[in-house]
This record gives structure tokens, C-alpha cells and sequence, in this order.
């Protein structure tokens, strides 16, 4: 796409995936959304049309074997692009990290055969409600107006800048998917060790272990505290795992360490994520921003 | 079948005495089910009593006995199963005239099935094929006579056996075969070799090392037993009643008397369920956990040098199990130790080469293993180290009892900051973890997150952490 373009809510789509975590009613009119197949057993589910968290949490918790995410067909991403093109004349695509999944290849591969002169595919470096909030940041842009460069530009930084703090309940769901060793989640469960992980380089990492969940919030507000600045706009996305009434405490915790924040998008974590995170997951996703 | 019967069962029962070790050793699949040798060696045991005191009753009355026995006395999945294979080839048994080539084919095919349908869900590269691989060999091998049949039957077992490990995916991996089916190659050798006048086999001197059990963890801590006696016991119905309970679920035998296993996190709430169909008892319930962190300790004992990036000196294999875990090498106080961090109990050892973190018990030891950092900077990883162990209060208590433990829980209660309590039980406290925890929710209320361990330590009975 020219850099030059001018782009803006009305005539440009967003296409985002399921992975983003924003609820239905929190999307513009302009957004378009790829579902991320999910395969549980035999039987594989489109993320947020034949299935729903509740659906997908109960389903991971009697099944055998790990459900997998991956990433959506080229027809089908081909498919929404083009939807967004019939609409719209420009489309800005943002899937999820490159390090996480192909689908920001598949989008590139769908641009290429759709004309790359109207559609922009920008590398996320995230996922789940940290995404979500990227997107609701190229957004605020597309609502004022701006060129497709200055929009590239704006990624960059808010993917370098944007930070997310996880924590899970339990190591079980790691353990499942390959992602630790049984030792360390046999001794680990043991301990009642909590994994605090973070967005990082595109990917999540380990960030701490503590021990017990009386130390859960205190981690996370250790990670706000040293990733933000007090006297800089600061825009949050909370996201939880078959927990919503803990969202009130963690926007009370926002709420504390940086009141200037705001808080933009609340959402269930999806599968993408959910697979791994298990049940009682939580996040904090934040990042400056003052346009 | 006379006195040879007896003499024969108790034959493949010291086959396997001589063995279920190497079986424990290998159980890493299907299910997670404690220890399958110790689990099936139980169950042959009770049915080799059986067969003694039966010695001299009518066929069809000693094939009754010996089926009762085997589903009372069953133990664990395993024994489940080979309750089931018995109470097959007893059935078949029962009827025949004379313990020919044909009936001792017919035997081997009955227990096949009836394992067969016993099983919920079976699963291929187990006991059930192997079973079933032995009732084909022994129909083809009719015409040869009675001794030839079964050894037709163990011959075809053993390569049956063999061939479980590229069966299933867990056992590939880890090399080795599916324990409850050696198990069971095993008692049919034992039985073979006696019925033929062979003298018992001289198991291998060396066994191949086999690899640390594989399987996920059950979710559920207590593999648990009982028998169910009633009139009229729907085994479907009491098996749905108990679904909610746990994994791992059997529910075998008829409508007077039904054995259940499964695992469960509440063994006597599955019992007091399982009561309104009749009479419950020989309620066993077996710690999986404990039993896992023994066998990985068995597995271990020709421990490697304590030479690692962090090494932790203490005892216990409990704690030797959670060290691991953590990403730590457990040293006896005795080895020397190389490393660049080195956790130890106050007084700690002077090393000159090496990063000393000092702490004052068990539940900072594991504190501070879980605050180390790999490959990080050592020198940062040390500060967070004796910080997490600094913030764990460590208190020794030297007699495992309730009002023990509530006398040096209270003073470091009393301020109301408590918010994790763990505790590590000593090899010789003489209690379990699951009851020591009891005590300690007891005595600290809600809101205060409550942990113990078997750590195995030799003192002290119990090492409690207040953080």
C-alpha cells in the first residue's frame, strides 16, 4: 500500500482475528473478524461462531487431549479480506504475532492475490486482550484520519511499547500442552507456584514464579509499576479465564498504581491463549499512548 | 485340579513377587494407577489363598471361590483387570471335565473376553492385547497337548508384550513395555513352568533401566478401592453415581457383589455414595502421590554427583523430588557439592568457588529454589534468593501431633499476615500429609492457603514455612 494513502473509520476495514479477545459489542462497524479454528477431539469450531469461552472452557477441562489452535485457512482469510474489500476501499489486516501463529503470513499470501495496493497487513507482536487494545489504538487513528505510513509507524511503536502480564491458577493446562516438564509442574502444583508471564519479543515467556495466591496481584502490580510511567496516558485492556468477578479488584488495582489510566476493553481470554492458560488466567495488557 | 492348582497359582504368584518391581518400574501408561506390580501381585496373592483353602472342594465351588476372591482382593487398575481375566478362565473352568489342551484354550479366550467387555475403554497395547494375543496361540497350538498350549500362549504373550512399546505413543517414547501386561506374562510363565514340573525361572540378573513414569499426573490424589455387597446391584447405575467422583473409574463384578476403583480426591464420599446399593467395605485408598515421588526415588538411587548450576543440600526424598522440579540438584548433606549457587540449611558449608545462599529450614530452601533464575545474573538471582527465603518463617517441630503443630503455628499466626503455610513431613513422623494438612487448615482458618508434603527428611517429624 502507497504510504501515502489516507485511510480513515469510514473507508477502511480492520480485519482482526478471533484471537483479539474483543467482545462483539466493543467493535467498531468497520472491524472484520477471522475465526481461529479450534480443534477439540475430532471435532474443529470456529472461535466465536460455533464456539463461545464458556463452550471452549468446558470442553478443556474434560478433554483428553490438549485442544489445538491454528491458524485460519487461506480461504478463509482470503474470504473475509475480500469481504472487507466489497465494503470498504482500503483494508488494514492485524493478526496475531508472528511468533505465535502463520496467520499474518496467510493475510500477506491473501493481500498479494487481492491487491496489495488496498490492503495493509501489520505484524501484531501479540495476542489475546493485549491485541484487542492494539487494535483499538489503530482504531483511535483510522477515527481521525491517517496515512497508511503513518499508521505502519504507529504499530511499531505501540508493538514495542505495549506490555502484558499474565497469571495462571494453575500449571496443569502448561504441563498438558507440553510447555513445562511434569517434574516442574508436579513440584510446582506441589508449591502452589503461580506462573506470572509476559508478552515478550511477540511471544509469552515465563516473567516470575511466586508462591500462593496472595502474591498473584502484587506481581502484577510490580510488573504495571515498572513498565509504565505515572505521568503518561495510559490505556489497559483486562482480560480473565472463567473469572469475571475478579475483573472489579484488577481495575481497582489499575486504578491505584496509575489513575491516569484508562481501561478500554474487558474481555473473557479466548482459546488461543485459553488452551494453555487454563481456567483462572488473568491479564493486564497496557500501553502509552497520547494519540 | 487338586493340590496342583494351588501349587501352580502360587507358583505364578512368586513369579511375579520376583518381578513386581521391574513391573512398578515401568508403569508410565495408560493411567496413572500407583505401582501395577505391588497393585496385581495383591490381587494374584488373594486369589493364590483362595486356591490353598479351597484344595479339595467340587471344580465349579473352587472356580466361584477363586473369581470372589480375585474381584475382592483386586487392587488398583491393574488388579482390576486380572480380577476380571480370572473370573473368565475360572467360569470356563468350571465346566470342563478335564484341564485339557482344549479347556486350558478355552480359559485363556473366556478371560480375554471378559476382561474385554470389562474395560470401559479399552485401550490397545495393554494387558487386553496381550491377553487376547494368548487365547489365539493357545487355539493354534490344540493339537499339541496341554503343556505345549501354554507355552505356545506365554511365547506369543512375551512378543505380544514386546510389541506394546510401538504401540502406544507414551511407551515408545519412553522405551519400555506396558507394565500390566509383563505383569501378566508373568503369572501365565509362573503357571506354565509349573504346571509342566519346570522349576521356576531365574529372573534376568539385570533388568534394562527403565525410564521415569511419563504420565500426566491424575488429577485425582487417592487410588481408591472397595467392594460393594448387596442383592440386585445395577453395576450401571452405581457405576454412573460414582462418574462425578473421579477418573479411572471400574465397576466390576455382579448384582451381589461389585468391586469399585477409581481415583478420587474423596475416597469416603465415593464409599458413602456407592452405600445405597448395599454394604461398603475393604475401603482402600493408596496416595498415587506418594507413591510416584517413591518410585522416581527408586529410579534415582544411583543419584549422579551433585554437580550442577544450583544444588541444594538436604535430605528427603520428598524434598530431593520437589529440588528437582524446581530446577535444583539435591546433595545429601555428606556429597561434596559443585555449583554456582549453593542453597543449604544453616550452619551452611563454606564454599570458596560458589554462591552460598544460607537459609533456615526446608520451606526457604524450596523458597529460595524457586526464586533462582537460570542463566540469568547469578549475583541478582542470589538477592531475590535470600530474600524469598528471608520472607519464609521456618519452624521446627520435632513430634508430628496436631497440638504440636498448633503450638508452633500460634505465635506465628498471631499477627494475622499468614498467608501460605507449608509443610514438610519427615520420613519417620508416622502421619500422612493429607492428615497433617487437615490440622493445619484446622488451626489457621480461611484465607490462609495450607501445603504438606511427604518430604522424607530424617528431622524435623514436621518442617513448617509461615509466609
Amino acid at each position: 500500500m502507497d504510504p501515502a494513502r489516507r485511510l480513515d473509520a469510514a473507508s477502511t476495514a480492520l480485519v482482526v482475528d478471533s484471537s483479539s479477545d474483543v467482545p462483539a459489542d466493543r467493535r467498531p462497524a468497520n472491524w472484520r473478524v477471522v475465526p481461529i479454528p479450534v480443534t477439540v477431539g475430532a471435532t474443529t469450531y470456529a472461535d466465536g461462531i460455533d464456539l463461545d469461552a464458556s463452550t471452549f472452557y468446558a470442553l478443556l477441562e474434560r478433554a483428553d487431549r490438549m485442544p489445538t489452535t491454528s491458524q485460519p485457512s487461506p480461504g478463509l482469510m482470503r474470504e473475509a479480506i475480500a469481504g472487507a474489500l466489497a465494503e470498504y476501499e482500503s483494508a488494514v489486516v492485524l493478526p496475531l504475532s508472528a511468533r505465535m501463529s502463520g496467520t499474518v503470513e496467510t493475510a500477506r499470501a491473501a493481500a498479494r492475490e487481492l491487491g496489495e495496493d488496498r490492503v495493509l497487513v501489520l505484524e501484531s507482536g501479540s495476542v489475546t486482550v493485549a491485541l484487542g487494545l492494539l487494535a483499538l489504538r489503530l482504531q483511535a487513528r483510522l477515527e481521525a484520519g491517517v496515512t497508511a505510513g503513518e499508521l505502519s509507524d504507529a504499530l511499531a511503536r505501540l508493538r514495542r511499547d505495549h506490555r502484558a502480564v499474565f497469571s495462571l491458577e494453575t500449571l496443569e493446562y502448561l504441563e498438558r500442552g507440553g510447555r513445562i516438564g511434569r517434574a516442574q509442574a508436579v513440584a510446582g502444583s506441589l508449591l502452589r507456584v503461580r506462573p506470572i508471564l509476559q508478552i515478550a519479543d511477540g511471544e509469552v515467556a515465563p516473567y516470575a514464579r511466586v508462591r500462593g495466591a496472595h502474591r498473584v496481584l502484587p506481581a502484577m502490580e510490580d510488573f504495571l509499576l515498572a513498565h509504565s510511567a505515572p505521568d503518561r496516558p495510559l490505556h489497559v485492556a483486562l482480560g480473565h479465564t472463567r473469572r469475571p468477578e475478579a475483573l472489579p479488584e484488577l481495575r481497582s488495582l489499575v486504578a491505584r498504581v496509575r489513575p491516569l489510566a484508562s481501561i478500554d476493553l474487558e474481555s473473557e481470554i479466548g482459546p488461543t491463549v485459553g488452551t494453555h492458560a487454563g481456567p483462572g488466567a488473568f491479564v493486564i495488557a497496557f500501553v502509552a499512548d497520547a494519540d | 485340579m487338586g493340590d496342583a492348582l494351588a501349587t501352580a497359582v502360587s507358583r505364578a504368584v512368586a513369579a511375579l513377587a520376583a518381578r513386581s518391581d521391574e513391573v512398578d518400574l515401568l508403569n508410565v501408561f495408560p493411567v496413572a494407577d500407583g505401582d501395577t506390580g505391588v497393585n496385581m501381585l495383591r490381587t494374584a496373592r488373594a486369589i493364590a489363598e483362595a486356591a490353598d483353602a479351597t484344595t479339595g472342594l467340587p471344580r465349579g465351588e473352587r472356580a466361584d471361590a477363586l473369581a470372589r476372591a480375585a474381584l475382592v482382593g483386586a487392587q488398583g487398575n491393574s488388579g482390576m483387570i486380572l480380577s476380571q481375566l480370572v473370573r473368565g478362565a475360572a467360569d470356563a473352568l468350571a465346566d470342563a471335565d478335564e484341564i485339557d489342551a482344549a479347556a486350558i484354550a478355552r480359559a485363556l479366550r473366556a478371560a480375554s473376553r471378559a476382561a474385554d467387555a470389562a474395560v470401559r475403554r479399552p485401550v490397545e497395547g495393554t494387558v487386553l492385547t496381550v491377553a487376547r494375543a494368548m487365547a489365539g496361540a493357545a487355539e493354534d497350538a490344540l493339537r499339541a497337548g496341554r503343556d505345549a498350549v501354554l507355552d505356545a500362549a506365554v511365547a506369543t504373550g512375551a512378543s505380544a508384550v514386546a510389541a506394546t512399546t510401538a504401540q502406544m505413543a507414551l511407551l515408545s517414547e519412553a522405551g519400555v513395555v506396558d507394565a500390566g501386561a509383563l505383569g501378566l506374562l508373568v503369572l501365565v510363565e509362573g503357571l506354565a513352568d509349573a504346571l509342566a514340573g519346570r522349576p521356576p525361572r531365574v529372573p534376568a540378573a539385570a533388568a534394562p533401566a527403565p525410564v521415569p513414569a511419563v504420565h500426566p499426573p491424575s488429577r485425582y490424589r487417592y487410588c481408591t478401592s472397595f467392594l460393594v455387597e448387596g442383592a440386585g446391584i445395577d453395576l450401571g447405575a452405581l457405576e454412573d453415581a460414582l462418574l462425578a467422583q473421579g477418573d479411572s473409574l471400574l465397576v466390576m463384578g455382579g448384582a451381589q457383589r461389585a468391586k469399585v476403583h477409581l481415583h478420587t480426591d474423596s475416597p469416603e464420599d465415593a464409599a458413602t455414595r456407592a452405600g445405597a446399593w448395599g454394604r461398603v467395605s475393604d475401603l482402600e485408598a493408596q496416595d498415587m502421590r506418594r507413591q510416584e515421588a517413591e518410585r522416581a526415588a527408586r529410579l534415582r538411587r544411583a543419584a549422579e554427583p551433585a554437580e550442577a548450576p544450583l544444588v541444594a543440600v538436604a535430605e528427603g526424598e520428598g524434598v530431593a523430588e520437589l529440588l528437582r522440579g524446581l530446577g535444583a540438584a539435591p546433595a545429601a548433606p555428606a556429597v561434596p557439592v559443585v555449583g554456582e549457587v549453593v542453597i543449604a540449611i544453616a550452619p551452611a558449608p563454606a564454599l570458596p568457588d560458589a554462591h552460598v545462599v544460607e537459609v533456615q529450614g526446608l520451606p526457604a530452601l524450596l523458597a529460595a529454589a524457586l526464586a533462582w533464575e537460570p542463566g540469568g545474573d547469578a549475583g541478582a538471582s542470589v538477592r531475590r534468593m535470600r530474600e524469598a527465603a528471608a520472607a519464609v518463617r521456618c519452624i521446627d517441630v520435632p513430634r508430628a501431633t496436631a497440638d504440636d503443630l498448633a503450638a508452633a503455628l500460634r505465635p506465628a499466626l498471631a499477627d494475622g499476615d499468614a498467608r501460605l503455610i507449608t509443610i514438610l513431613v519427615g520420613a519417620d513422623a508416622g502421619v500422612d500429609a493429607a492428615e497433617v494438612e487437615a490440622w493445619a487448615r484446622a488451626i489457621a482458618g480461611p484465607g490462609v492457603e495450607v501445603e504438606a508434603h511427604d518430604g522424607g527428611q530424617p528431622t524435623p517429624a514436621l518442617a513448617v514455612g509461615v509466609e
